[in-house]
C-alpha cells in the first residue's frame, strides 16, 4: 500500500499493516493539505480509509479533500469509502469507539487510519506532562495498528520544543517517521539514532514545495 | 519451568487479561507505564497499585513486546489452561 506521494513513498516504501507512521509538520507547513493529499493518494490505491481529525473541522477537511481530489488522478479510481470524523477533543477511548463503529458498519472502510493531531490527543486519565501523554498515545496508536492489522499514520504539529519532540523521536512504537519543515525553521534533531527517523540528515522539501498526487503536482505556497 | 516461573507467567497473564479487558484500563496502564518507565523509577509504584501486582511482575510486563499483549479472551483462556496444567504436573 503506497501513499501516492513520491516523497513519502521513496522514503517509506509500502505502508505495512501493524505499523505506526508519524508525520511531523512544523508551523509553516500546511498540514491540512498534507493530510488531504495523503488521504486522496491512499484512496486511489485501496477502497477504504478512516480519518480522525482533531484540529480541522468537517467543512475544512472536506474542502481540502475536495481540492486534493480535483487535482489528483483519483477520479479514475473505483468506489471510495472515506470515514471522516472531527473530534475536537479526542482520546484513545474515543478513537477506539469510532473504529468499532466503523467495523460494525463496514469493515472494508478500515484499511488505513489517519489521525491528526498527535500532540493534542488527550489521555483518558490525568497525565503529569504532555510529553508523557504523547508517549502513552503512541503506544496506544501502535496497539490500534496491531489490533486492527492496519497501517496507522499519525500526523502531528511540531514545535521547536525538545520536551515534546523527544518522546516522539525516541518512541520505539513509531516504525517510520518524517518531519517536514521549512528551511527557515529550526527543528531539534531527534535524539534516537534510528534509520527510520528522517530529519536534518535528509534533503526535505522546503516551502514552497511540491508534493505529487498521481501524475499532477501541487505547489504549496 | 520452575513453580515460581509458572506462577510468574500466570500472574503476567492476569495482567495481560486486565490490559485487554477494557479500553480505559489499557489507556491507564499505558499512561502509567509511559510515566514510570520514562522516569526510570522501578518498582513502578503506581502501576503496581493499579494492577495489584508485585514490582517484579510489573518489570516483566514492561518488557513484553506489544504484540504479545494483544490476546483474545480465547487465547488467554487457552494459555491459562496450559500454564495450570504445567503447574499441576510440576506439583
Amino acid at each position: 500500500m503506497k501513499t501516492g506521494i513520491d516523497t513519502l513513498d521513496c522514503m517509506w516504501g509500502s505502508l505495512e499493516s501493524g505499523n505506526l507512521y508519524c508525520i511531523g509538520c512544523t508551523a509553516r507547513v500546511k498540514r491540512i493539505k498534507f493530510i488531504a493529499n495523503i488521504a486522496v493518494g491512499l484512496l486511489t490505491k485501496q477502497s477504504g480509509l478512516a480519518l480522525i481529525s482533531l484540529d480541522y473541522n468537517r467543512t475544512e477537511m472536506t474542502d481540502a479533500l475536495r481540492e486534493s481530489y480535483r487535482t489528483s488522478s483519483a477520479a479514475t479510481a473505483g468506489k471510495l469509502s472515506l470515514w471522516l470524523e472531527h473530534q475536537p477533543i479526542t482520546a484513545y477511548s474515543l478513537i477506539q469507539d469510532t473504529l468499532q463503529r466503523i467495523v460494525y458498519r463496514d469493515k472494508k472502510i478500515l484499511q488505513v487510519l489517519l489521525v491528526d493531531n498527535l500532540i493534542k490527543i488527550r489521555t483518558d486519565f490525568h497525565c503529569s506532562s504532555q510529553g508523557m501523554c504523547v508517549a502513552a498515545n503512541l503506544y496506544l496508536l501502535k496497539m490500534i495498528a496491531k489490533e486492527y492489522k492496519i497501517p496507522v499514520i499519525a500526523f502531528t504539529e511540531l514545535y521547536p520544543d525538545k520536551a515534546l519532540l523527544q518522546p516522539i523521536a525516541d518512541s520505539e512504537y513509531i516504525d517510520k517517521m518524517i518531519i517536514f519543515h521549512s528551511g527557515q525553521e529550526r527543528v531539534p534533531k531527534p535524539v534516537r539514532a534510528d534509520a527510520n527517523i528522517f530529519s536534518d540528515g535528509v534533503k526535505l522539501p522546503e516551502i514552497p514545495f511540491e508534493i505529487y498526487v498521481g501524475k499532477e503536482s501541487i505547489k504549496y505556497v | 519451568m520452575t513453580l515460581q516461573e509458572i506462577n510468574d507467567q500466570l500472574e503476567l497473564l492476569r495482567l495481560k487479561e486486565l490490559f485487554m479487558s477494557d479500553i480505559k484500563i489499557r489507556s491507564k496502564m499505558a499512561l502509567l507505564l509511559s510515566e514510570e518507565c520514562a522516569a526510570e523509577i522501578p518498582p513502578y509504584k503506581e502501576f503496581c497499585e493499579f494492577a495489584q501486582c508485585t514490582p517484579e511482575i510489573a518489570t516483566m510486563f514492561t518488557k513484553i513486546r506489544l504484540y504479545d499483549v494483544i490476546l483474545t479472551q480465547r487465547e488467554i483462556a487457552e494459555e491459562r489452561k496450559r500454564l495450570e496444567r504445567m503447574k499441576h504436573d510440576t506439583l
